[in-house]
């Protein structure tokens, strides 16, 4: 139920869509605003001038090139499509109910839907030797502290008398996820030797958060994207390593249906041979698990042993399907081509910031 | 009728009818105010604060309802026509923290407009006449009022200070604000505050403020008024040229006028009474001086230890 407290705290937000709530409900990050209008959802972000800026731009520049499928923002009143108040950001869309009888073809419709827009913003860059140069150096280095953190984790833990079960757990698949981070940071050398070879670069409009969650389905059953606060101009692999990432940590999800996605998707968008290895290279690193040590040494107090090593295993698990994704895609021809591309100007960076399970 | 059929037809507006001709009217969406503009460039002007200064402030002016097409304004007949939210419900002077940001961000807004703007350019500075001041009063100080001697005494004095201060610093600029600066455009809705601004020619420097902080200690205290300009400071710096120019404003005694509006020499009686108001004017204005200074005397102890 609301309370006054709410409708006070969001009245001055609301203020601007001459909104009055009858009932604010909280539904993860998202407020289910209720009022006699119709019932919306209220998203609260924190985004500085430049980044509100760019979002808005993005919802409307896919709407101009002709990607309908994004959840729409309204606009406030006075023609602003955001509201800032204080160091927080809001903004206001349609409320659509969760539809459970979609939740099976998500995954082929979120595919399907970034692959158009990739295909609607594919740009063949002008190659610039400086700027490879500093994304793979920038990677390789990063990647390389990272090798080095786990490597020195791995001694520590080896030098105890007693190790804990999460440290035995990682010892016995050690060598394997060395062996994967090496083949990551071989496969990225081979991305960067290929664009100096053939000086070419592409990028795309990329979501930046791809997610399941981040797909709902209107009253008709149509699906619409939302949350493109963290969209960048970048490699299209950006979207798809994110993606895979994730889906390999579901239960169900198996390399053979990953693959026929990544068919689905390149219907829209053919990779290139060193993007494939691009993307092989994202998958390969194993962050996740680098994460799952990261979490131990820092906060072991708050979870149990057990929770710790369960969620190590898991990672493990995934890593392992994603190696036999990699090994699928590596050797597949890439689909034929299905649509025709445009494209709207960008600028190139590749970014292995965050979103990293 | 023909104007609520243009509104409907332009803005998102439903149900809409007159509350009070040919200001105010009601809609399904609440009261709204309606504001006629003839000139084109103050309407711009206003837009353009009105946007710049709700930008990440605790505040929100009474910005222009957008209307179906995105624009700002209608054209109606040999005018401009804007849509605004309205309140009544004041909204007091107990949120000194609320208040010194909005001032604080409005100061920053009105020290950005484009200087090359030629409507930026011919914005009037008033200026402030002590001889016709003098002429006015020149029958009381033929007479020798005491008052009256004393307050054109200091008030030569405090324009000379203000006059050394404003030449020092005349090569820096001065903020362009809306002339009706006032705590009564202050309004409460949902507990926040709702800032209606005005629609006359905007005003070079700082007298709109300086009436705003003598309007502020009428309602409040000095140290409710010194809490106000160290809220205002957090926001926008009045530690350097800009706090000088806003003292500088701020010791011209532009109460003078006031006070002499006060005088009336069509019979004894109302002279002596004229007088005494004169007094009381002058008196209750020298407390604002006081404050403003002491506040900057305070700040820069603060500095020094």
């Amino acid at each position: 139920m609301t309370t006054e407290r709410e409708t006070l705290n969001y009245g001055p937000v609301l203020f601007h869509y001459d909104l009055f709530p009858e009932k604010i409900e909280q539904h993860g990050k998202v407020k289910k605003v209720i009022t006699k209008r119709g019932t919306f959802a209220l998203k609260e972000a924190e985004m500085t001038e430049d980044e509100r800026s760019w979002f808005t731009h993005v919802i409307q520049r896919l709407s101009e090139i002709g990607f309908h499928q994004v959840v729409p923002l309204y606009p406030t009143k006075f023609g602003d499509y955001t509201v800032q108040l204080g160091s927080r950001t809001y903004y206001l869309m349609p409320w659509f109910a969760s539809d459970e009888r979609n939740e099976r073809a998500k995954d082929e419709v979120l595919i399907d839907h970034l692959g158009k827009i990739h295909a609607l913003t594919l740009k063949e860059q002008d190659f610039s030797n400086e700027v490879v140069e500093h994304s793979y150096q920038y990677l390789m280095n990063r990647w390389e502290n990272r090798q080095y953190e786990m490597e020195r984790f791995t001694e520590e833990a080896e030098q105890k008398t007693y190790m804990s079960p999460f440290e035995l757990t990682y010892l016995s698949h050690f060598h394997q996820i060395m062996r994967m981070t090496e083949e990551a940071k071989r496969r990225l050398k081979e991305w960067y030797e290929t664009c100096q070879r053939e000086k070419r670069y592409r990028s795309v409009l990329c979501h930046g958060k791809v997610s399941r969650n981040h797909l709902i389905f209107n009253p008709t059953g149509e699906g619409h994207l939302l949350n493109f606060e963290k969209a960048v101009l970048d490699t299209p692999i950006r979207d798809l390593a994110v993606y895979f990432r994730r889906a390999a940590h579901q239960k169900e999800w198996t390399p053979e249906e990953g693959k026929s996605l990544l068919d689905l998707y390149e219907k829209h968008v053919p990779l290139l041979n060193e993007e494939r290895g691009l993307l092989i290279s994202y998958l390969s690193y194993p962050e996740p698990v680098f994460n799952a040590v990261d979490l131990y040494c820092m906060k072991r107090n708050d979870y149990s042993q057990i929770e710790m090593v369960h969620r190590l295993e898991s990672r493990i698990r995934a890593m392992k399907k994603i190696r036999n994704f990699c090994d699928a895609i590596m050797m597949a021809p890439p689909p034929a081509l299905i649509e025709p591309t445009d494209s709207i100007p960008t600028k190139i960076h590749i970014n292995d910031d965050g979103d990293h399970i | 009728m023909e104007l609520i059929n243009t509104l409907e037809k332009e803005y998102e507006l439903y149900g809409i009818r007159w509350k009070e001709r040919p200001h105010l009217i009601m809609t399904d969406y609440g009261e709204k105010r309606i504001r006629y503009w003839s000139e084109k460039e103050n309407l711009h002007w206003h837009i353009r604060w009105r946007d710049e200064s709700s930008k990440g402030s605790g505040a929100v002016p009474d910005r222009m309802i957008r209307t179906k097409s995105g624009e700002p304004a209608i054209k109606y007949g040999n005018k401009w026509l804007t849509v605004h939210d309205h309140a009544e419900e004041w909204y007091g002077c107990e949120d000194v923290e609320r208040w010194g940001q909005f001032i604080g961000t409005l100061l920053n807004t009105a020290m950005s407009s484009d200087k090359q703007d030629v409507f930026v350019k011919q914005t009037r500075h008033p200026v402030f006449d002590l001889k016709s001041c003098i002429t006015l009063a020149e029958k009381y100080l033929e007479a020798n009022f005491q008052c009256m001697v004393t307050s054109i005494k200091e008030s030569k004095q405090r324009l000379d200070f203000s006059h050394a201060i404003k030449n020092k610093l005349r090569n820096h600029a001065l903020p362009v604000l809306d002339k009706e600066l006032s705590v009564k455009n202050g309004r409460k809705i949902f507990h926040f505050l709702f800032y209606q601004g005005g629609e006359s020619l905007p005003i070079k420097g700082y007298l709109p403020l300086r009436k705003f902080l003598v309007e502020w200690l009428e309602q409040t205290s000095p140290s409710s008024l010194k809490l106000l300009l160290t809220e205002v400071n957090k926001h926008f710096s009045l530690d350097r040229e800009q706090g000088l120019l806003l003292l500088a404003e701020v010791v011209t005694p532009w109460e003078l006028y006031d006070c002499l509006d006060q005088l009336d020499n069509s019979s004894l009686e109302r002279m002596i009474d004229g007088l005494k108001k004169y007094e009381d004017c002058w008196e209750s204005n020298r407390i604002l001086v006081k404050t403003v200074t002491e506040w900057f005397d305070e700040k820069r102890r603060k500095v020094a230890l």
